[in-house]
């Protein structure tokens, strides 16, 4: 406490000064009426899935769909009637309609789909998808199995992970099957989503470096996870069995030629956080033609096989 | 930045080299050391684990160094806290506590005639607080001091004026883009009257107005919701998101004003405060455009051997803080403060449940009753006994919501509130009844009741009172019994023991203390959750060896110190459990 004042120059005009700017400060109030409070903002839709996005990771720049693909693999032989009509439902009623990559797959022990007779004049089947196809099926069924046979991301319906025959109720299980997928990936924004990306760099005439990136779901920070890349080629003509006769300029999309990084892929343990894998691929020794080739990779879980995303992009 | 620059080198230069031109030539340093460290150690079974903290060894250390001479005096404080003691640091705060520097400095001259001026940071309250409260309690880890300027003049007998303006500091930073100014007037009435000094009375009007400056002016709240919509033609769902951006103007000028009224004469003293506060959208009250209000009136009287005091406040949406942004359970911010209305226990299971005042609203009352029985009276016996009866019983307000806005509570005023409406549940209640007796020369004797009721859901979680909160009710017997054989011998044993069957059950306490050589003292006490009425069977045990030399303090210890809250006027600091060995220095010189 201050001592009582004695004297005080001017002491009124600074006295009044300072309590009129103490009761303008006291005073000063800055009420909003209610109509001001709220700038209501517009209504934005945008889609949860779906969008491009770009992403640095490391020295590179990836770009992808935010959203899971389907990932349809249809046994077929070009001696197998049906099986255009399989390839025509696939293409009209799972690919059209749900984001997917459909790859064709002639098993070589298969007499429907094996090529080595007509060697001369166009080949298509491979042992891979032999392999391919007991691994799916979880049995050797390749030389037995009866085409056309479909599998989506690998995952079992009502217990048969390969769905075989050209008829209506393989039609429903499929849809309904790519159905139940698709919404489980794409309808909640709730980081289930395992997303990946290829960056494809040429670096001779044969010779490409492959660059994925894989983005796990969210709380999954530890891979566990395998990853398989395979070489696909699209526009081959070849002889194939219709159930009008034979077809003589069939031309096959999507058939699988190799695995990029072994048969059964690379099964990635105890990486932290998302990663990258980068391989190179070389068509040397090969009559593949390098505009119609494609590289799909996906990710899968390994101890189910489902294929958790894919991707396919152009070389 | 470079404004707290300017402020630090003019402070120190001042405060340095202004006792040097000291007229009488007298010039005095002083200062003050306190520093207190743990060495924590896990604890299962109290759930005390160090890796909760920066660090094994943990430390708050201030000192302070004051100069006095006849027209300036200047401090400052060196504080370092780079592992601080648990509990200290908030989980909400957007700066953090740890930390070492100087955020305390200041220099003031004063002509000791109409005038004196602060620069620096510095502490300041105007009236009861209830517009402005810049303190420091360490015991909570709060320091809302200014960093500005002040001025107070005495222009005329009987009136004084505060004036101030400034940054308030947060831990080791200052609000900077939220200045707050503020006034205040006092008139001594008696002074002006010739009749009424005569007779005794002193009469005190005071006027107060604060306001800050808020730089958050605009909030967007964005509000989403996912919608699946068919294909009307391959019937594929799609998931869509819509999004929505609403911005909420908030004002860029808060203030508050304080107008109170005292009269004291021979043993009487009656108060009359009343507050007012501008709109204010904060966290605090959900973005709620409304007038915040308190009013408090309390009345005395004391004489010898008797004393008695009734006190009630309403306060409504009186949260003031210097950023409206912060949560709620950032204590450090508030620029006022609202005494909670409750008795301030000092032992140790009374401490259990304390009262930590609701900013957001309450009602409150306060009565205490204190006699003493005069010597050699059946009652008073030889050295006379005092009986003290306090108290204290707090409610909610009873809001009902308005209708809300797109926002929600968010623009509305968010509810309508009568004066005298009251929540059904209680918010906190604490009735004791002291006994103090004096036995011999030798022995002296404390009894003491306690009767609580604590709404946990509210005071600790911010929740509303609703029939869903559980109340811990709580009866606390305790007997202090202290022996004093000479100088050189003392000791003092305390007995407790809580019976509640909420929360943790019953709690008992035993603690004895010996004094011996004048400057040494031993503590050993227990306090033990006994397991009766659904609590955990575990003891907290502690021990600890005090040494006073001259004007040092240093403690040693070692122990357990159970989980929660800590409170100090009811500001609370949640302190987590913990064990391990303790010290502490004092030291003024």
């Amino acid at each position: 406490m201050l001592p009582k004042n004695k004297k005080m120059p001017n002491r009124k005009i600074f006295a009044s000064l300072a309590m009129t700017v103490g009761l303008l400060i006291a005073a000063s109030c800055d009420d909003i009426d209610e109509v001001d409070r709220i700038t209501v903002g517009e209504v934005q839709k945008t889609a949860v899935t779906g969008e491009q996005v770009t992403v640095e990771f490391g020295d590179q720049t990836f770009t992808y769909t935010n959203q899971h693909r389907l990932l349809i693999e249809d046994f077929t032989g070009w001696r197998c009637v049906n099986c255009p009509n399989m390839a025509a439902f696939l293409h009209q009623n799972i690919e059209s309609v749900f984001p997917s990559v459909v790859v064709s797959l002639h098993p070589a022990a298969n007499s429907l789909s094996n090529t080595d007779a007509v060697a001369s004049r166009f080949s298509l089947s491979c042992t891979l998808a032999d392999e391919i196809a007991n691994m799916v099926a979880g049995s050797t069924v390749a030389s037995s199995m009866s085409l056309p046979a479909v599998s989506i991301n690998q995952k079992p319906y009502n217990g048969q992970t390969l769905l075989s025959g050209d008829t209506t109720t393989v039609y429903n299980s499929l849809r309904e099957l790519a159905m139940s997928e698709y919404k489980y990936y794409n309808l909640f924004n709730d980081g289930r989503l395992t997303n990946i990306a290829v960056n494809v760099e040429k670096i001779s005439d044969k010779q490409y470096n492959l660059t994925t990136l894989v983005l796990k779901k969210e709380n999954d920070k530890i891979a566990n996870i395998r990853l398989q890349l395979w070489l696909l080629e699209s526009g081959i003509v070849a002889y194939q069995s219709t159930q009008t006769g034979v077809n003589r300029e069939y031309v096959n999309n999507h058939v699988l030629r190799m695995a990029i990084n072994g048969n059964q892929g690379e099964v990635i343990k105890g990486m932290y956080g998302d990663f990258t894998k980068s391989y190179t691929l070389s068509l040397e020794g090969t009559n593949y033609v390098p505009e119609n080739c494609s590289v799909v990779a996906f990710v899968s879980d390994p101890s189910t096989n489902e294929v958790l995303n894919c991707i396919e992009v152009k070389l | 930045m470079r404004i707290h620059f300017t402020l630090i080198t003019a402070s120190l230069l001042l405060g340095f080299t202004g006792p040097l031109f000291a007229q009488d030539g007298k010039m005095k340093l002083s200062g003050s050391v306190q520093s207190d460290w743990l060495v924590a150690e896990n604890d299962e079974a109290i759930g005390a684990n160090k890796d909760d903290y920066r660090g094994t060894l943990l430390g708050n250390t201030y000192i302070n160094l004051n100069f006095d001479s006849k027209y300036v005096t200047a401090g400052v404080r060196f504080e370092t806290m780079e592992k601080p003691l648990p509990g200290f640091e908030n989980p909400a705060d957007t700066k953090p506590f740890y930390g070492t520097g100087l955020p305390y400095f200041q220099v003031t001259a004063s002509n000791h005639k109409w005038i004196e001026a602060t620069a620096g940071t510095f502490y300041e309250q105007f009236g009861s607080g209830f517009v402005l409260r810049a303190y420091e309690e360490r015991s909570i880890g709060i320091d809302n001091s200014i960093l500005g300027g002040r001025i107070v003049l005495n222009p005329y007998k009987g009136l004084r004026l505060k004036m101030l303006g400034g940054v308030q500091r947060y831990h080791f930073s200052w609000n900077d883009d939220n200045p707050v100014f503020g006034a205040d007037l006092e008139l001594n009435l008696d002074q002006w009257s010739k009749a009424l000094s005569e007779r005794g009375h002193i009469i005190t009007l005071g006027v107060s107005g604060v306001t800050r400056r808020d730089s958050d002016t605009r909030r967007d709240f964005t509000n989403a919701t996912t919608e699946v919509e068919i294909d009307p033609i391959t019937g594929v769902p799609s998931v869509y998101m819509k999004t929505q951006t609403n911005t909420l103007l908030m004002p860029e000028w808060t203030s508050a004003m304080d107008v109170r009224l005292q009269w004291q004469h021979a043993g009487y003293n009656i108060l009359a405060e009343y507050a007012v506060k501008s709109h204010d959208p904060s966290t605090d009250n959900s973005y709620a455009y409304r007038h915040g209000s308190a009013l408090m009136l309390s009345a005395s009287y004391s004489k010898r051997g008797f004393s008695a005091i009734v006190q009630a406040k309403r306060s409504e949406d009186m949260g003031f803080r210097s950023d409206r942004t912060a949560s709620p359970t950032v204590t450090s911010l508030y620029l006022n403060h609202h005494p909670a209305f409750a008795y301030q226990h000092t032992y140790d299971l009374a401490t259990i449940y304390p009262y930590a005042t609701q900013m957001d609203g309450e009602w409150a009352f306060q009565g205490e009753v204190s006699y003493r029985f005069k010597r050699n009276t059946p009652l008073g016996g030889k050295y006379g006994t005092l009986f003290r009866l306090n108290a204290s019983h707090i409610r909610g307000l009873d809001k009902k919501p308005v209708r809300a806005s797109i926002l929600g509570t968010a623009g509305t005023k968010g509810y309508d509130a009568s004066f005298f409406g009251m929540t059904d549940q209680v918010y906190y209640q604490d009735i004791n009844l002291t006994m103090e007796k004096k036995l011999n020369k030798q022995w002296k004797l404390t009894a003491m009741y306690i009767n609580q009721q604590y709404n946990m859901s509210v005071i600790e979680e911010g929740a509303k009172a609703d029939d869903t909160n559980e109340i811990v009710k709580a009866n606390i017997f305790v007997a202090d019994a202290s022996y004093v054989r000479n100088p050189n011998f003392a000791v003092r044993f305390e007995g407790q023991y809580m019976i509640t069957k909420q929360d943790e059950g019953d709690w008992a306490y035993l603690m004895a203390e010996f004094s011996f050589l004048k400057d040494y003292m031993i503590t050993l006490a227990d306090e033990y959750n006994t397991g009766l009425h659904g609590g955990l069977d575990t003891h907290y045990y502690s021990f600890a060896g005090v040494w006073t030399y001259k004007s040092s303090r240093l403690q040693l210890g070692y122990g357990r110190i159970s989980e929660g809250l800590n409170c100090t006027g009811g500001v609370c600091r949640k302190v987590p459990a913990q064990r391990g060995f303790t010290a502490s220095w004092y030291y003024v010189f």
